[in-house]
């Protein structure tokens, strides 16, 4: 072996050790859970696929995968639309647009915090300041968090809140097309609409993929608005895949079920990442490409 | 630089109240006395029937709950201590075990290299819920349980901070390091010299982003720390909610400092870090 090979090995092995300890030892420990009936007692036993086809016949289980869904295909555009036109309408310098841009992602800063997440929830409750202005304003006022079919509503709106990592990537994409591009196409007589969709979406198409992958993986894996906020509640209708498994390990103390319902999530996310991927290489370009 | 004209900031200045008008309501109910805060927002926590609002300024002002926070209220400071108990040597850790590590991904082809990137992205796109059953097994097993080494070993050994820094040291040119090696520099000297100073930006995005994301954690301490007194602020915050409202609005806000101080003082990196790391949440 080169003496390259022997120094990368020995700078890299600290890291790698602890990592297989902290990772990869208990990912496997936990494969193998998934097969038993573990519930923090020492002894289980093994019972095959047993959890594994618990998961079909399990409503709630179902039930957490759908409102999941629900959250994903809802908060993920509508923040990256966010994200993306902001982005363009900051990307021109002028006096006071980076300060707009810091001003926009200081909320996705703070935004997992508790403390919004609290604050959040008053804003939405029944008899809440949300409440109050949709009555002010001679609408019905709703109680979000009492109504099963809107309590997801809040935490979409929260989560779109959010766009400011979405911004930041697209604006730095968008600082990356060369400025001759655009130049050329307003001389030959193209209004923002077309440079937009002509050349800005074309050229930040990879940018655009990174985001999307990058945001719907975090948003399958949301967890502390529904525990802070909702709880999961009401009926279960902001009961995420996170929470449930997280209910499931450490407060009924299924172990070998919340395994296996994690491998699964696993899965999904895997196929899902794995789709976009897939469709993206029809509506992505690549710049050197052409 | 030019300016625009005054009706293109309408709707900037717009989006910009609307995206702030939550933490603006938090900031004023720091502000507000307990009759105050009772009287206004209250009734959505009492459910009586009353109606609540959010007064956009307090009619009052008053220091009153953040002097009962800092003042009266000294199991606040413990939480503060056992937040920094976790954040410095998770992010520590990060740092000294991430740099190396990134430092080899980067520059030194060993057999294995391909294989330990894509390990490291596979496992840093993974679910939380999905390492957090074993890591709890693991730790159980270690009898770690309800100690702080129970959260800091996996913050500390996470990839993300691996997948910044790399970023960083792909960047330094070859051209440097071949200069450094004609010198006579070792490759300790190499990485220490060299490659540390010009990867300085990325590795201070990876701590900024490491420390607000160990600063804000829950599912971690909720889960490995049994033991009420050493929880930290992020733990401590939904307890004292129900009870006391002005006081959660103060805790609250303290909360966040780490945060807006980041994005005041620190925001290139914080940039940085957000574009490398792809999410910031």
């Amino acid at each position: 072996m080169n003496r390259d090979g022997v120094v990368g090995y020995i700078f890299a092995l600290p890291f790698v050790i602890g990592f297989l300890f902290i990772m990869l030892v208990p990912m496997g420990m936990s494969f193998y859970y998934s097969f038993t009936d573990f519930n923090m007692r020492p002894e289980h036993n093994f019972i095959g696929f047993y959890n594994y086809t618990r998961m079909f016949s399990d409503d709630r289980f179902w039930n957490a995968i759908s409102v999941t869904f629900r959250f994903v295909i809802f908060s993920v555009p509508v923040r990256m639309v966010f994200g993306l036109l902001i982005a363009y309408a900051l990307t021109r310098k002028y006096r006071g647009s980076h300060a707009y841009r810091a001003v926009y992602y200081l909320p996705t800063l703070i935004g997992g915090s508790v403390a919004v997440a609290l604050v959040w929830r008053q804003l939405f409750v029944s008899n809440g300041v949300v409440y109050n202005l949709f009555t002010f304003f001679g609408f019905e006022g709703i109680g979000w968090f009492g109504i099963p079919h809107l309590a997801i509503v809040p935490l979409i709106v929260m989560s779109v809140w959010q766009f400011g990592a979405a911004m930041i990537i697209f604006a730095a994409g968008i600082k990356d097309i060369p400025e001759s591009y655009i130049e050329a196409a307003s001389i030959d007589g193209a209004n923002k609409f077309h440079i937009f969709f002509k050349i800005i979406l074309p050229y930040l198409s990879p940018v655009i993929l990174f985001n999307l992958v990058m945001q719907t993986i975090s948003a399958f894996m949301t967890f502390t608005q529904a525990y802070i906020i909702t709880g999961g509640g009401p009926a279960e209708s902001t009961n995420f895949i996170a929470l449930y498994i997280y209910n499931h390990a450490f407060t009924w103390g299924n172990m070998g079920y919340a395994s296996a319902m994690s491998w699964i999530l696993l899965l999904i996310v895997a196929v899902v990442t794995f789709t976009i991927l897939r469709t993206s290489r029809r509506w992505t370009f690549y710049a050197d490409e052409n | 630089m030019r300016r625009i004209s005054i009706l293109a900031h309408i709707p900037l200045v717009g989006l910009a109240m609307l995206v702030w008008w939550v933490l603006w309501f938090m900031l004023m109910g720091t502000l507000m006395s307990v009759e105050e805060l009772n009287a206004t927002i209250g009734a959505a926590l009492h459910d009586d029937g009353g109606r609540s609002f959010w007064p956009v300024l307090p009619a009052w002002p008053t220091l009153q709950p953040l002097a009962r926070l800092l003042l009266d209220t000294p199991h606040f400071f413990v939480m503060f201590w056992n937040t920094f108990r976790l954040v410095v040597p998770s992010v520590a850790g990060q740092i000294v075990l991430s740099a190396p590590a990134a430092w080899a991904l980067s520059r030194f082809r060993f057999r294995g290299r391909k294989l330990l990137i894509t390990v490291y992205i596979a496992l840093m796109l993974m679910p939380f819920q999905v390492t957090m059953v074993p890591n709890f097994l693991v730790i159980d097993r270690l009898g770690l349980m309800d100690n702080v080494l129970a959260v800091i070993l996996p913050f500390a050994f996470s990839a993300f901070p691996v997948f910044i820094m790399l970023k960083g040291f792909d960047a330094v040119p070859h051209a440097l390091l071949e200069a450094a090696s004609i010198d006579g520099a070792g490759p300790v000297r190499t990485f220490l010299h060299v490659g540390l100073p010009l990867g300085l930006p990325s590795i201070l995005a990876a701590m900024v982003l490491g420390f607000l994301d160990v600063w804000g954690a829950i599912e971690q301490p909720m889960t490995f720390l049994g033991d009420p007194s050493a929880w930290p602020l992020s733990l401590f915050l939904p307890q004292i909610v129900a009870e006391e409202l002005g006081l959660a609005m103060a805790a609250s806000l303290l909360m966040l400092l780490p945060a807006v101080l980041f994005f005041l003082f620190g925001q290139k990196y914080l940039e940085l870090g957000i574009q490398a790391a792809g999410i910031k949440e």
